[in-house]
């Protein structure tokens, strides 16, 4: 590369970034580039790298490095002063702790505190000195004494200190399964001693859980409070240049760090500061885990870090608890409840107590530790607690500055709400009261939305596993159905309050299916359907009402089906599809079956691809035999009319270590794609291919298809067209409609590179999560799965797009009926060469060898019979809001 | 082999060739405080690469002020060091492992990323485009190393180049992007 050109490049990319993208852009990149089409092309590259997301974006931060051992200086025998050290008790990032021996002028064990950080000592010890008149003034059974402080041989800064015989107060608890009432009966103990130091002036400045050592005193647990005095005789005087030194001290434990400290401004910590990061301990004591968790703070870099201490608002105890996802069980049972349990007890008043004290803002903390104490005691003698008393106008206020988004919507829901409470109340309940009411309907408004908006920020699938997920879906939502209970039993007249009420039966419904509690879920969908059938009588115009009523229905039936109940379920089914009639006339299937027992296991069987002539079926899968996280695999049979093999490996050749997945075959059976996480590719997962000379013969080694295609993140389920030349896959790279999209690439004969994808546009993708592409033998339908609004629930279904030739562009999709689609989820359609049979993959339905498996579905009617028919099928798009 | 403080006072005195001393130095330096840091972690837990640097910095230049000269040979020779710790450490790492990211089927934990094989090609991939940066451009290439390697914000990292915080954002935003081109 010429020096010129790069100069040149930089030039226009550095004024290109500066303005908006769109016409603004492209007319000065056309003006700027000229007709150097080559300089316009790479700029445009750099402009794309800009805005997209890459690895530089933190400092680098895995360094799991093994080296040698360093030696270590002091050890068990050193002399130091009066002082013998006898054996380590602790070791820690700053310092390291010896049991030592004094012998003189008294015989006592000690603590030794020694200082590993090349720190200046003698600054050290005088900070010390000034506060070791007050240190001696205190006496709390709750706080061990700090005795003196000097330095070692080698220049160290040592402290000795009463030894405490004991372990971390939050290793104490879980290891003895202390329930949440003593945890809180030791906390309100630390807190006193706390405020015991306060009262004699002295801040303790870096309360953790190791600095709160819990000991056993005739059969008691006895929290002793340690180091106090320390922090601030080792804390540096800070200016510009300290920067660097301070930050080897964040990252000691940035979790119980208040804002004032991350500010980095020494002068400005107070005993608020203390109460601040007693909420971050009570806050683990109650979670097991910190709001920020130390994972996320080893990632960020220092002025992250400062930024979430600073600015990111915790989430709530009882709300953390939801998303702990499988931990959840095991957090409840060291707290010898059950998760539920356990939420119930944290939810309400605790919440309230840990978010007071973790205030951004400490003078809307607790003003003193004490106060914080007996709002404890409060919610132990089950009296109203302060915390939870934050007025209206606060709490608005806080609302706004977390959703700015979503406040206008629930302006409006609130505004609707207090007319509503208002309007029923009227004539018979006092004034007072019934504005009482209305205050209160909006909190609890706000409160049900907020958790929603939580829900809904937090993507669904940043859940660990779907078991978990349908817990925290389950809990969030059983919250907004006690709020739209309440509220629609005064509020009759309201029918939004219905609807919205049944819309909660569905989504516990549907967490029920994916748990597989059928009698849960026929019990929420009974009540949904009850719900909406007297909607559909009251409001008989309304078009969405029906389509909801119809996804309840065939969840119903899917329920019935898991209990066994055949006949019910089929009715069920048939009351669904009634009132689906627009759609049906459309499209008609036959009844779905499970590939059975040779073919599903009990792991994920996922992406099924019917080979042309319809004797091989690949598909991935994570069943033991594999050779990486999960595998391509395929079965056979003889002829279409036989059952299929047992499913065989396509061996470590083609499969790797890594995920291997998502398989789609050509016409003739020669080129097989597939997704690969593999090394060797351009970053995240990846399309590879492999081809073969016959359809008998050896695959071979799988090659990228090359960077042309492949981004640096996702890119996966690729589906390839009969003749090679066309494919469709799924990306996560930007400029598309949002979340994951739908994209295509094309090239002129087999062995051409591949043309730059096209995102297949606003018409098929939706900001929804849109994925699994699988475009027909005769490259004119596109199926494919959309969690978009208007099919059966909110788990995702199988969706279609045509076209008139394979030049057009895909016209608007349409939801494929039931009983393709059900209320649980469907991915991976795949049409026989015969169009005769869908394969697709599903999860929650009731039959099956469980996880995701592997169904049939025969095709009966795919074609509209008239271009009207097509067009009536207005169920099939999305909603317009 | 002298110290990192005699080395720095020799380049504060105005030793020019005291610098090429200060990258082995360090290098040594980090390396020990890793391992260090390393036998006080659990099993499994991670070392921030830009904290160590950070802590070596404490360790090695203390308290005293140091001039802004021998601040900036101290960073750049520890956000090279660092580098090539990483680099080491991946190379040896990589193999063991493939890469992986996850699956489309969005639910399952099985198919959950394991961040650290992703990493590894990752940064491999990036320490290749970097050295090719570096051919050409020095000036941004250590830009980059000082902002990745050793964890310095824009502000910091204009300093120790003795550039301006502007021309530091500006390079930094072309160095990032003609990086992830090149990455592709």
């Amino acid at each position: 590369m010429a020096r010129n050109d790069k100069n040149n490049e930089e030039t226009i990319f550095d004024a290109a970034i500066k303005l908006q993208s769109g016409p603004q852009r492209d007319a000065y990149l056309a003006q700027a580039c000229g007709n150097d089409s080559k300089l316009r092309g790479e700029v445009e590259a750099l402009i794309r790298a800009h805005e997209a997301k890459s690895l530089l974006d933190e400092p680098a931060f895995d360094l799991g490095v093994t080296i040698d051992r360093s030696p270590i200086t002091e050890g068990p025998g050193t002399v130091i002063g009066h002082f013998k050290l006898l054996e380590k008790v602790g070791e820690g990032g700053m310092a390291s702790v010896y049991m030592a021996e004094q012998k003189e002028p008294i015989r006592r064990k000690v603590a030794l505190k020694i200082i590993k950080l090349g720190m200046d000592t003698r600054e050290v010890i005088a900070r010390f000195e000034v506060e070791r008149q007050a240190l001696a003034m205190m006496d709390h059974p709750n706080i061990a004494k700090v005795f003196d402080a000097g330095a070692t041989d080698t220049g160290r800064p040592y402290f000795v200190m009463e030894l405490v015989k004991g372990v971390s107060i939050t290793e104490y608890c879980d290891k003895n399964k202390i329930s949440t009432k003593e945890r809180l009966d030791l906390f309100i103990q630390v807190c006193n001693a706390v405020q015991h130091a306060h009262q004699k002036g002295i801040i303790h400045r870096d309360m953790k859980p190791s600095n709160v050592m819990v000991t056993q005193r005739d059969g008691k647990a006895v929290p002793k409070v340690i180091d106090f005095g320390i922090a601030k005789a080792t804390s540096q005087k800070l200016t510009e240049k300290t920067l660097f030194t301070r930050y080897a001290h964040i990252i000691g434990t940035p979790a119980y760090m208040s804002p004032e400290q991350a500010e980095l401004s020494e002068l400005d910590v107070d005993t608020r500061t203390d109460i601040y990061s007693l909420g971050v301990l009570l806050y683990e004591l109650l979670t097991g885990t910190t709001p920020v968790s130390e994972e996320e703070l080893r990632k960020a870099g220092l002025v992250e870090v400062q930024r979430m201490i600073r600015e990111d608002e915790p989430v709530k105890p009882s709300t953390k608890l939801t998303t702990l996802g499988e931990r959840l069980i095991d957090v409840a049972e060291h707290r010898k409840a059950t998760p539920d349990s356990l939420r119930k007890l944290v939810r309400g008043d605790l919440d309230w107590i840990v978010m007071r004290s973790l205030e951004k803002d400490r003078r809307r903390r607790y003003d003193t530790v004490a106060e914080l104490a007996a709002d404890i005691k409060r919610h132990l003698r089950c009296e109203p607690v302060l915390a939870a008393a934050p007025t209206l106008s606060y709490k608005a206020r806080k609302f706004v500055q977390r959703h700015r988004v979503g406040v206008i919507t629930v302006a409006l829901v609130m505004g609707a709400l207090i007319a509503g409470a208002a309007a029923a109340t009227v004539g018979f309940v006092h004034a007072n009261v019934q504005r009482r009411r209305a205050v209160s309907n909006f909190e609890r408004a706000c409160a049900a939305v907020d958790e929603m908006m939580r829900l809904a920020q937090r993507s669904v699938y940043e859940v660990p596993t779907i078991k978990s997920g349908a817990l925290l879906q389950q809990d969030i939502v059983l919250k907004a159905q006690e709020f739209y209970q309440g509220l629609s039993k005064t509020n009759k007249n309201i029918p939004i309050l219905r609807v919205k009420l049944a819309g909660t039966y569905q989504v516990v419904g549907e967490s029920c299916l994916i748990l597989r509690d059928y009698e849960q879920a026929e019990q929420a969908y009974r009540r949904a359907v009850g719900i909406f059938e007297e909607l559909m009588r009251e409001f008989p115009e309304d078009a969405e009402l029906p389509s909801n009523c119809a996804y309840c229905q065939n969840g119903l039936g899917l329920s019935l089906d898991g209990l066994g109940q055949d006949e019910e379920a089929q009715s069920a089914y048939r009351s669904s599809l009634d009132m689906l009639r627009p759609v049906a006339n459309t499209f008609s299937f036959g009844t779905p079956k499970e590939l059975g027992p040779v073919v599903n296991s009990r792991f994920v069987d996922c992406g099924p691809c019917i080979s042309y002539d319809g004797l091989s079926l690949f598909f991935y899968s994570n069943r033991p035999g594999g050779f990486g996280r999960s595998d391509i695999w395929v079965t056979e049979r003889a002829t279409t009319q036989d059952h299929w093999s047992t499913p065989v490996n396509l061996g470590p050749t083609i499969n790797s270590k890594s995920y291997d997945a998502a398989p789609t075959i050509t016409a003739d059976g020669l080129m097989l794609f597939f997704e690969s996480a593999r090394s060797g590719g351009c970053g995240g997962s990846d399309l590879w291919v492999i081809t073969r000379q016959t359809t008998d013969g050896a695959w071979s080694e799988p090659a990228n298809i090359g960077p042309n295609v492949n981004g640096p993140d996702l890119d996966g389920a690729p589906s390839i067209s009969a003749d090679g030349l066309s494919l469709f896959f799924l990306s996560d790279r930007p400029g598309g409609a949002g979340n994951w999209d739908l994209w295509w690439t094309s090239r002129q004969a087999v062995g051409d590179p591949w043309d730059t994808p096209v995102n297949l546009g606003a018409i098929v993708n939706s900001p929804y999560l849109d994925q699994t592409p699988s475009i027909s033998p005769d490259g004119l339908m596109l199926f494919f799965s959309s969690k978009r609004p208007g099919g059966l629930g909110y788990m995702g279904d199988i969706w279609m797009a045509r076209r008139e030739t394979v030049s057009d562009t895909f016209g608007k999709p349409v939801f494929l009926s039931p009983p393709l689609n059900s209320a649980a989820c469907e991915v991976c359609p795949n049409i026989s060469a015969d169009g005769a049979t869908i394969y697709f993959a599903t999860y929650a339905r009731p039959s099956g060898a469980g996880n995701w498996d592997l169904w049939e579905v025969p095709v009966l009617k795919l074609q509209p019979d008239s271009a009207e028919e097509l067009n009536s099928s207005t169920l099939g798009e999305p909603a317009e809001e | 082999m002298r110290d990192v403080t005699q080395i720095l006072n020799a380049i504060q005195e105005g030793n020019a060739r005291a610098a090429d001393e200060l990258l082995p130095a360090v290098y040594e330096e980090l390396r020990l405080l890793a391992a260090q840091r390393l036998s006080q972690e659990k099993p499994g837990q991670t070392l921030q690469a830009t904290a160590l640097v950070h802590e070596a910095y404490i360790r090695l230049v203390g308290q005293e002020a140091r001039d802004w000269k021998s601040r900036s040979h101290f960073f750049r020779a520890a956000a090279e060091a660092m580098r090539r710790i990483l680099i080491d450490n991946a190379r040896r790492k990589k193999g063991a492992k493939g890469g992986g990211r996850h699956n489309r089927i969005e639910y399952d934990a099985a198919l959950i990323p394991d961040r650290a094989d992703r990493s590894f090609d990752e940064l491999l991939a990036l320490n290749k485009a970097l050295e090719r940066l570096a051919e050409n451009d020095r000036i941004r290439a250590d830009l980059v190393k000082l902002r990745y390697f050793a964890g310095l914000t824009i502000a910091q990292t204009a300093e120790i180049l003795g550039i301006s915080e502007a021309t530091a954002k500006r390079y930094w935003n072309y160095a990032r992007a003609w990086l992830i081109r090149e990455i592709g």
